[in-house]
């Protein structure tokens, strides 16, 4: 190499260097000036929470929901989807005694049945969604209460947590599903809810209508007839309205109702 | 003193109209279509964007006339005004933490982006190849942002109404916003002809 082709090789690092330099110097600077306090619990709260933005909590983020808690507006246990260890992790950052985390909850439609088992009024043949369906004089269904089968709840899933085939039941994949509540929203039936986690049984009818009545329209609705409250060993089902409730802190599984169950509504999930 | 105010005058609507960032030179695609869905976000990122290239075109005509010229160091025009344009980014961003921070989070993503649209190294190039004197490439610098935010603009209203429109199933989302996108355009390609420099 000779000495012009040197000069350039330092020429050009030096000027790069100087103007990184200078650059670095005047951001360091800047964020001096402009620094704005953020509290450091903030992030590490945010980071601790699942991330998935589900807004079960009322909050629209996760980073929404650690700001809240850090500003004493939300407790601790806020997040469902994250259970005992987010709750952990939330209550050492925030430097307070550990809190029971709040149950988990999962959806689950309260429809055995759906288009498939049940017998049809009128042959629908609007748009394919559910509301479309509902709308069209009150659903094509003999039951008021049945599934319609289009995959309202599915389409709105941010989890993917519900599979779903046309004209079918949806059935919504336990592991996945974060309580999030967009399928109770959507589902124009309002036969989707909320139920513990822990509970495993459940009976899959809403259904309003007289025992007879359904015994005409779907094989697999409850009837009312009460067998599983009389056999339950552990008293845990009880009749309100027309639908036995299972309660889930009573329950240990017993599957006696399941066996009874003259319609077989009653499964475990 | 009256011809070099016209000039500037003209390299306004030159780089605002005749010559659009977006919409006839075809540089800096990726907000154009990825921040043009709201109109309150789109007029955020296009201040953001004339704040960086005003402040590129500067510090870039700067470098260049002082540093990178007399030296002999023209081949690190490229990698010289890149570094440039991505600390003033990042100055941008530092700003707006601590001015906004709800205008940050809807930016999002396209806020540190700025970074890689080509339309800001692209502003900066053309006013050396331009031979434009200071005032002259941070005027054009400041018309090409302005003319990007109009088009942004546009693109967001015009967004904003397609989404209550009835819009063929197989167009929906970003094929109706590539034909809206080529139709303004053919639009402003009218404007060609409009003004000689």
């Amino acid at each position: 190499m000779n000495a012009a082709q040197i000069t350039i090789v330092v020429t050009s690092v030096l000027a790069l260097a100087g103007i990184g330099f200078l650059a670095g110097f005047g951001l360091a600077l800047a964020s001096h000036i402009f620094s704005v306090k953020v509290d450091p619990r903030i992030e590490q709260i945010a980071e601790s929470l699942p991330g998935s933005n589900c807004g079960a909590c009322g909050y629209p983020s996760c980073f929404a929901a650690a700001e809240a808690i850090v500003a004493g507006k939300a407790e601790p246990n806020v997040c469902k989807l994250g259970g005992e260890q987010t709750t952990k992790l939330v209550c050492n950052a925030m430097g307070v005694k550990e809190i029971a985390a709040q149950e988990k909850d999962l959806a689950v439609i309260a429809c055995g049945a759906g288009p498939e088992i049940c017998n049809k009024r009128f042959e629908y043949q609007g748009e394919k969604t559910c509301a479309a369906a509902e709308l069209s004089g009150g659903g094509f269904l003999e039951c008021s209460a049945g599934c319609l089968g289009y995959g309202d709840c599915a389409a709105v899933c941010p989890f993917d947590a519900i599979v779903y085939e046309e004209g079918k039941l949806p059935k919504i994949i336990r592991e996945k599903c974060t309580a999030c509540g967009k399928c109770i929203d959507a589902c124009p039936r309002k036969i989707i809810s909320l139920k513990p986690a822990k509970q495993k049984v459940f009976v899959l009818c809403s259904t309003t209508d007289k025992g007879a009545q359904v015994r005409k329209y779907c094989k697999v609705g409850c009837i009312g007839c009460r067998i599983c409250v009389k056999k339950c060993p552990e008293a845990a089902i009880t009749m309100e309205g027309r639908i036995p409730q299972i309660n889930p802190d009573k329950c240990k599984v017993t599957e006696v109702c399941i066996q009874v169950c003259p319609t077989k509504t009653i499964k475990k999930l | 003193m009256a011809g070099e105010i016209q000039t500037l005058g003209l390299i306004i609507i030159s780089s605002v109209l005749v010559n659009n960032f977006i919409l006839i030179r075809f540089l800096g695609i990726c907000p154009f279509i990825g921040v043009s869905s709201q109109v309150d976000a789109s007029l955020g990122m296009g201040l953001a964007v004339v704040f960086v290239m005003t402040m590129a075109s500067l510090v870039t005509w700067i470098i260049q006339t002082f540093i990178l010229t007399p030296f002999g160091l023209g081949f690190l025009q490229t990698i010289a005004f890149i570094l440039i344009v991505a600390s003033l980014v990042q100055l941008t961003e530092i700003v707006i933490n601590k001015v906004s921070p709800t205008l940050k989070q809807s930016l999002g993503i396209y806020l540190p982006l700025i970074t890689t649209n080509c339309a800001i190294l692209g502003v900066a190039i053309l006013n050396i190849r331009a031979n434009y004197t200071f005032i002259q490439a941070v005027v054009n610098g400041f018309g090409s942002g302005i003319g990007f935010t109009l088009a942004l603009l546009l693109m967001a209203g015009i967004r904003e109404r397609l989404d209550l429109s009835p819009v063929p199933k197989a167009l929906k989302g970003a094929p109706i916003t590539f034909i809206t996108a080529a139709l303004m355009s053919i639009a402003f390609l009218g404007f060609i002809g409009l003004i000689k420099i």
